[in-house]
């Protein structure tokens, strides 16, 4: 098995493989991170397309990158973030249209709060879950689902080390209570 | 790897990478280790099952889209080799070339077309070659290429108006698609019905029963489900089709009947004009603006107008090319 690293650069060197290597190794993971962000398949898809087309289109100012799946994680999050955006903006062109006066849509990051707690309310556990802080949840994923390293979940949200580990600290206390009742 | 002392909790394994590793390997990777670890350390055999245990409930519920990759790896390819390359000096030559040979095939295609076109206020059947039926809504054009018929040559039709499609099913081979080209938009099909509307570079695609694809310009193409509908708008589709309300409003004018589904009157006064060529004018600006629904029988011209002045309660006037609303 190639290293990661050596794919990365043979991208940035304009090679197709490259490219085909890295969408089938880390497809699964991205589409399912951007499913659970937006909360629909057809999103999450399209999510996952853009930014595969964006780093074929701009492999020649491609980076150096310390981890290879935290600069992917990093940019479906961006761009299902800005996908949402568009979405809202569509819908309150059309709010404003019908109904002459402009309804208020809720925020991008209330937003995605809303739909992440939507999220795992199966079963007891999944019910624990669901009343973790969003970021608390979307680390859970991303380490227990995803199996990123912390530093790369510190890199892909843009926050501390060390918050991370505070974050999976009290999420693990919690839930562990939850299972043992 | 921190002292064994460290470990007292189940957050001190789970946060551990090395146990995470064991854990999420299914007790895989690392294996000895944790092993003989246990065998060290009994007393702390309780506290590693229970992290096993938070660990293997937190990895379940992971819905795989693995299944999916291929798909959505040929679909990015298409679209990466989509993209327009630049053009080079060296290929000007080449490129006069091809318009000529363009140029010359589009003569071609023009003596081999054959088109059908209905009248103001007339509905018009056709029958293609294959089979496939199509009625022509007033007021708009058909037309396809003679002699490209054959099993496995493609289907391709050109509409200009609206039309209700009935589609012969040949195979499932894409070979066998049934392509309408409205405007900038594709529609293709294997076998279905679905009524397309096309003017003033609008589309809109209602479909019966079956399964039809559309695409346009370079867009990612979009599957339809039957009772749904897509509008275009400027030249650009919307990302989802929609469900229609009332579906009657695509279909019900090929047994002679207008739907509205809390339709303006400008949007009928539109229409009026697609399907009759008379221009509407309101009286009252006022007038424009009343919304209906229900359905109008639409026989003739004159039948329509009638069903209007009662639905409406508003008065028509006729004159010479145009109609008066007050």
């Amino acid at each position: 098995m190639e290293a990661t690293a050596e794919i990365w650069d043979a991208l940035r060197a304009g090679n197709v493989n490259a490219l085909e290597k890295l969408f089938r190794k880390y497809f699964d993971g991205l589409l399912s991170y951007a499913i659970r962000l937006s909360q629909n398949e057809i999103i999450g898809q399209e999510v996952v397309q853009e930014v595969f087309l964006k780093l074929w289109e701009t492999h020649k100012r491609l980076p150096k990158v310390s981890s290879v799946p935290a600069f992917l994680y990093r940019a479906v999050r961006n761009q299902t973030i800005d996908e949402l955006r568009n979405q809202q903006k569509k819908s309150a062109r059309f709010v404003e249209i019908s109904n002459g006066t402009l309804v208020h849509p809720f925020s991008i990051e209330e937003d995605l709060i809303a739909r992440e707690t939507e999220v795992f309310r199966r079963q007891q556990l999944q019910k624990a879950i669901s009343l973790l802080n969003p970021l608390q949840q979307e680390i859970i994923f991303l380490r227990f689902y995803n199996q990123l390293s912390y530093q790369e979940i510190a890199e892909i949200l843009d926050i501390k080390y060390q918050t991370v580990r505070n974050y999976m600290s009290q999420s693990i206390g919690k839930l562990k209570k939850k299972i043992k009742k | 790897m921190k002292d064994p002392v460290m470990y007292q909790s189940v957050e001190d394994f789970l946060e551990d990478d090395h146990f995470f590793e064991w854990g999420m390997s299914d007790q895989g990777s690392h294996n000895e280790f944790w092993q003989s670890f246990q065998d060290q350390y009994p007393g702390k055999v309780a506290i590693i099952e229970e992290a096993l245990l938070l660990l293997q409930e937190l990895k379940l519920e992971q819905s795989s889209h693995a299944d999916k990759a291929s798909q959505s790896w040929e679909k990015l390819q298409a679209r990466i080799n989509r993209k327009p390359k630049k053009p080079y000096p060296w290929l000007l030559a080449a490129s006069i070339t091809i318009l000529l040979m363009l140029s010359v095939g589009f003569s071609w295609w023009m003596i081999n077309a054959e088109s059908v076109k209905s009248g103001y206020g007339a509905m018009k059947e056709v029958i293609l070659p294959d089979g496939s039926t199509v009625l022509l809504r007033a007021n708009s054009e058909l037309s396809w290429k003679k002699n490209a018929w054959k099993k496995g040559e493609g289907r391709h039709v050109w509409l200009d108006g609206e039309a209700y499609f009935n589609v012969m099913h040949l195979s499932n081979s894409p070979e066998d698609y049934f392509i309408v080209h409205a405007g900038e938009m594709n529609v293709s099909v294997l076998g279905t019905s679905f009524n397309l509307f096309n003017r003033r570079n609008e589309q809109s695609v209602f479909l019966e029963e079956g399964s039809v694809q559309l695409s346009m310009n370079d867009e990612a193409p979009l599957i339809l489900q039957p009772g749904e509908v897509l509008s275009t708008e400027k030249g650009s589709m919307p990302d989802q089709a929609r469900k229609a309300t009332t579906p009657s409003f695509y279909t019900s004018w090929t047994q002679h009947k207008w739907t509205f589904d809390a339709s303006d009157l400008s949007t009928i006064a539109q229409q009026i004009k697609d399907n009759y060529g008379l221009e509407v004018e309101f009286e009252d600006s006022m007038i424009k603006n009343r919304v209906v629904t229900g359905t109008v029988p639409a026989n003739n011209l004159d039948v329509l107008l009638e069903a209007l002045q009662v639905l409406l309660d508003i008065d028509i006037v006729k004159e010479k090319e145009r109609l008066i609303f007050s």
